[in-house]
């Protein structure tokens, strides 16, 4: 748990937003090259990590490495910046939430002065970086510098907060799964994706040149284990999160029934997942060619797209588990 | 071939939007009846082809039909939700049926009036809220349902006057009877060096999710979708609607070839077969959406037939509009009279 | 200017573009390799000296506009809108169709209520009145499914371009300039259909082209006003070429925009970039299309976009043709 919570808290260093994942993305390929067959970027810059097993049915795995961010968009006479962002955020999480910006800078999001919190919108919330003038704002901080959430990874017993666990625990466990299979009855395509957060856009174009057979996703997935507890969801520390459906994907049942078997030899937990909000890159991998068989596995995650994400480290353990024991047959 | 027997037997199928694989095994069967060339795709859609003419088109048809999904068991009630674009607003007190290890009957819970609270009186029942009443113990459902099994509207298929029919999921497979009704005509007397390929195809509810992929990389010189559209009725705009009766339904938009919507128009006033148009802005809501930009694009058609009801527990069709459909894409694909 | 006038003069909503092709073609044929993909997209390859990446330059050639869906007894046409239209600017316009014409009609305002005077009416609730008599003659001499336009207008005033679309026949425009002026390196040039009905058009051109730069020429969204110049105009008319780091539809490849940059500094073209997350173009489909590829977008400022008559700067034009001009002979090299 300790170990693979310090790799986990690595990739948290590299700030990756949507667009400007290619620091976090050479650092992996880098943990990569050692294990893997061939390991490049495509066109789109999705990064390719192949063991391969030539003959053998292709299986892509999938997780995105970019993470919610802003980008600082111009600045106001007054000193501060106007930004946008990158994914869906609800705006009341932004609220005086601090920033760090790619260049070192430091902000703090602000409403306007008399902004009612109903009414929180782009428009009227900016980073305060203690500019005093647009001059000086522009010479601390360029336009178009990205940043995120100044909230770096905790433990807590078994369990971790941090910003972004959506999706850099899913490079985690690709990651560890990289380093640990031995072999593999598929040929094995490791693609970490770029701008899943803009709307699936890198996996719509990864899967064309593989042409996989199967395709999973692995991501994270909401929990509703929070007070006050619903109980038709998956909850934290319940094991891999095996998704029937979300918005964007009716999940293959036979390769399901097949996760499940594993999970159940290897003493596993898993839970189902039907989600009725959020989809994944799988909805864009189902689609590539002639089509591909998908699901998406995912550990149960807390407070999604805010700066404190929590999961469990054993629903971690276990999702790569059941994915291990999928590709070694 | 009876077509209003087939149809009857093609409405009686559960063919839920999350089916998967399971809906193969439901609706291959059927298809099975009229050829043995069929083929079932990585997307859980199913073609059969006719011909080995190098002129090859598509015909396309969804056989999935607006569901909900289980979110929860909970002593004898199951809670559902809708992501498939399902009417919410026909729940209350409705038959629907729990696809598990067996089919599993139920009723909406509806509010009484009396209970109801005095802010969500006149308001559409929120889907969260609904709960679908088995009568059976905890346990036994346990055994028999599971989260994210599919949950359909209970089937009914009704005569209500000569012409005019009473059905579940009539959205789409108005759709896939037309396919079978071309199969079978056309395969008696096959155009010289064509060959078609009709499929039947699934998650158009989800999002066209089926037509972006089946039967990809076949080189379609054309296509032609068969769906569904909006009858006139009471609440219903009349330039927004056709009446039932009134034929089929050719497409027009930016994204349908028009050079084959003025094939099926001159087509349909030659032989004297009724329709009118159905203008579009741009994107049509069908299949059509999807199969007109794929690889490259393929030159696509469209043809609905209006019905009554679309997406809820009782859709209403006119039997002489689907017989108008099947006759202009017969003539339409080449089929000699 | 007199080519771009007779381009946004020409009428053509999405999937009815031939006027605006036939003229295109007429201007580059001889200059280049002419095809037409089966979608409608017209792709003029120009050849010069090889590089190592395939680099294609987007514009499109379809315009918004409007499609008659039904009449009523009367005589008045139900129409449905073809790309994004916001109604607001429809009532009492002058449209036309062939050489037709007919007024979007309006309810006196002498019979509004005080309430109905501030609401701006749905599309689908409003009627071209063609002056037909009933729906007999209507349905005769202007058939449902026919297409219908803003009034042809072009003039220029100052600095400043007024007329219908010149989103993007602008575009075009430049394209066409490029091809003339024989760039040096294999360059495709496609003038894509059907961007404004959501960019099906550059979907289906990209699939077959595998290009693996794409550079889009557009018209897009200035919001300036007498009281805004800031960042909430987005744009800024004289403000020069806007080179995109970020839109609705597209995060641009953040290299092709530095160089992009680079070059426009180094040429000393003026360049502004978007100051607010606005609008869409063809680089969204050209990019997530198949293999993929690396976009980058140019653009003309306009206001009154998806209007009658749309105005933008004589200047921010050339610096654009001079951008893409100067871009395309130091990429994919």
């Amino acid at each position: 748990m300790e170990r693979l919570f310090n790799e986990f808290e690595k990739l948290t260093r590299i700030a990756s937003p949507s667009g400007h994942e290619r620091a976090l993305l050479e650092y992996i390929k880098k943990e990569c090259e050692p294990y893997c067959d061939s390991v490049y970027f495509d066109k789109r810059g999705n990064l390719v990590c192949r063991k391969k097993n030539e003959g053998a049915k292709k299986l892509l795995l999938a997780a995105h490495a970019d993470e919610l961010g802003i980008l600082a968009m111009y600045a106001e006479e007054e000193g501060n910046y106007r930004f946008s962002v990158f994914g869906g955020v609800n705006f009341p999480s932004l609220l005086y939430r601090r920033v760090n910006f790619t260049n070192g800078v430091v902000g703090v999001i602000v409403p306007d002065d008399g902004t009612s919190l109903s009414d929180l919108k782009l428009a009227n919330l900016s980073v305060d970086i203690g500019a005093k003038s647009k001059k000086q704002a522009e010479k601390l901080l360029a336009p178009l510098t990205v940043g995120v959430s100044d909230s770096p990874a905790v433990k807590l017993g078994s369990r971790f907060v941090s910003r972004a666990i959506d999706d850099k625990v899913g490079c985690l466990i690709l990651l560890e799964l990289i380093r640990s299979v031995k072999s593999s009855k598929f040929d094995l395509y490791f693609c970490f994706t770029v701008e899943e957060e803009l709307g699936l856009r890198g996996a719509k174009t990864v899967g064309f040149e593989i042409e996989p057979d199967i395709a999973i996703a692995i991501d994270v997935s909401s929990a509703t284990d929070m007070i006050p507890i619903k109980r038709n969801g998956i909850t934290l520390g319940s094991g891999a999160a095996i998704k029937v459906l979300d918005v964007g994907t009716v999940c293959d049942k036979e390769l399901n029934a097949e996760l499940i078997s594993v999970a159940k030899k290897a003493k596993r937990r898993y839970q189902l997942d039907v989600a009725d909000r959020g989809c994944t890159d799988a909805a864009a991998l189902q689609f590539v060619k002639g089509g591909v068989k998908a699901t998406v596995v995912s550990v149960a995650t807390r407070y999604i797209h805010t700066p404190n994400e929590q999961a469990d480290l054993n629903d971690v353990s276990d999702v790569i588990a059941v994915i291990k024991g999928y590709i070694e047959g | 071939m009876d077509s209003i027997k087939t149809l009857a037997e093609l409405c009686s199928l559960y063919l839920p939007c999350s089916g998967g694989d399971d809906n193969v095994k439901r609706l291959l069967p059927v298809i099975k009846k009229y050829t043995s060339n069929i083929t079932v795709t990585k997307g859980g859609s199913i073609i059969a082809t006719l011909g080995d003419g190098n002129d090859r088109a598509l015909i396309d048809a969804h056989f999935d039909e607006v569901s909900f999904v289980v979110t929860e068991i909970k002593s004898s009630f199951v809670k559902i939700a809708s992501p498939f674009g399902a009417d919410v607003r026909v729940l209350p007190a409705s038959q629907l049926v729990i696809l598990g290890k067996k089919e599993v009957k139920g009723v909406c819970f509806c509010m009484p009036p009396h209970l109801l609270d005095s802010a969500r009186i006149g308001k559409t029942p929120l889907v969260t809220d609904i709960f679908v009443d088995t009568g059976l113990s905890e346990r036994t459902l346990k055994s028999l349902v599971s989260v994210g099994d599919p949950v359909c509207y209970a089937r009914r298929f009704e005569k209500l006057s000569k012409k005019r029919y009473l059905a579940n999921a009539l959205d789409d497979r108005i759709g896939c009877l037309l396919n079978i009704m071309l199969l079978e005509r056309l395969s008696s007397s096959l155009p010289e060096g064509k060959s078609f390929d009709f499929s039947f195809v699934s998650e158009e509810e989800a999002g066209l999710r089926g037509a972006k992929t089946a039967g990809f990389g076949k080189g379609y010189s054309k296509a032609l979708v068969f769906d569904v559209t909006f009858a006139s009725a009471p609440k219903v705009a009349s330039h927004k609607s056709k009446p039932l009766g009134s034929g089929a339904a050719i497409g027009v938009s930016p994204l349908l070839s028009d050079s084959l919507s003025n094939e099926l128009k001159s087509t349909a006033k030659k032989n004297g077969i009724p329709f009118t148009l159905e203008v579009m802005g741009g994107r049509t809501g069908t299949d059509a959406d999807a199969i007109s930009v794929r690889e490259g694009g393929i030159p696509t058609a469209l043809i609905s037939v209006p019905i009554r009801n679309m997406h809820s527990t009782a859709e209403l069709c006119d039997i002489d509009d689907i017989n108008a459909a099947a006759e202009l894409a017969y003539r339409f694909l080449g089929g000699e009279i | 200017m007199k080519l771009l006038k007779r381009l946004c003069t020409a009428n053509g909503i999405s999937g009815r573009e031939e006027n605006i092709k036939s003229i295109i073609k007429k201007e580059i044929s001889g200059l280049c390799d002419i095809s037409e993909d089966r979608f409608g997209n017209l792709i003029a390859t120009v050849h010069g000296k090889k590089r190592d990446k395939r680099v294609c330059y987007f514009a499109h050639t379809d315009e918004v506009g409007f499609i008659i869906s039904d009449y009523d007894e009367q005589g008045f046409a139900r129409f449905v809108n073809v790309g994004g239209i916001d109604a607001a600017v429809l009532p009492g316009k002058v449209l036309c169709s062939g050489r037709r014409k007919g007024v979007i009609g309006v309810c006196p305002v002498h019979l509004l209520s005080a309430s109905d005077k501030e609401t701006v009416l749905k599309s689908e609730d409003l009627f071209i009145d063609f002056g037909f008599e009933d729906k007999k003659q209507a349905e005769k001499r202007l058939p449902v499914g026919s297409a219908v336009y803003f009034e042809p207008t072009f003039y220029q005033a100052g600095n400043e371009i007024f007329a219908k679309a010149l989103d993007d026949r602008i575009g075009v425009r430049i394209m066409i300039d490029m091809i003339k002026s024989k760039p040096l390196y294999d360059t495709t040039f496609v003038f894509t259909c059907c961007e404004e009905t959501g960019t099906q058009g550059a979907e289906t051109a990209a699939y077959g082209l595998n290009t693996d730069i794409g550079v889009i020429l557009e018209c897009t969204t200035s919001a300036q006003t007498p009281d805004e110049n800031g960042g909430k105009a987005v744009t800024l008319l004289g403000g020069g070429a806007v080179i995109s780091y970020r839109d609705n539809g597209t995060m641009y490849d953040t290299e092709l925009f530095a160089l992009a940059t680079f070059v426009a500094e180094k040429n000393g073209i003026k360049w502004q970039t978007k100051t607010l997350v606005a609008g869409g173009n063809d680089a969204s489909a050209v990019q997530k299309t198949a293999y993929g590829a690396s976009v980058a977008a140019f653009s003309v400022a306009a206001r009154n976009l998806h209007s009658a008559i749309s105005v933008a700067n004589k200047n921010d034009y050339f610096s654009v043709l001079k951008l893409a001009k100067a871009f395309n002979d130091v990429i994919g090299l």
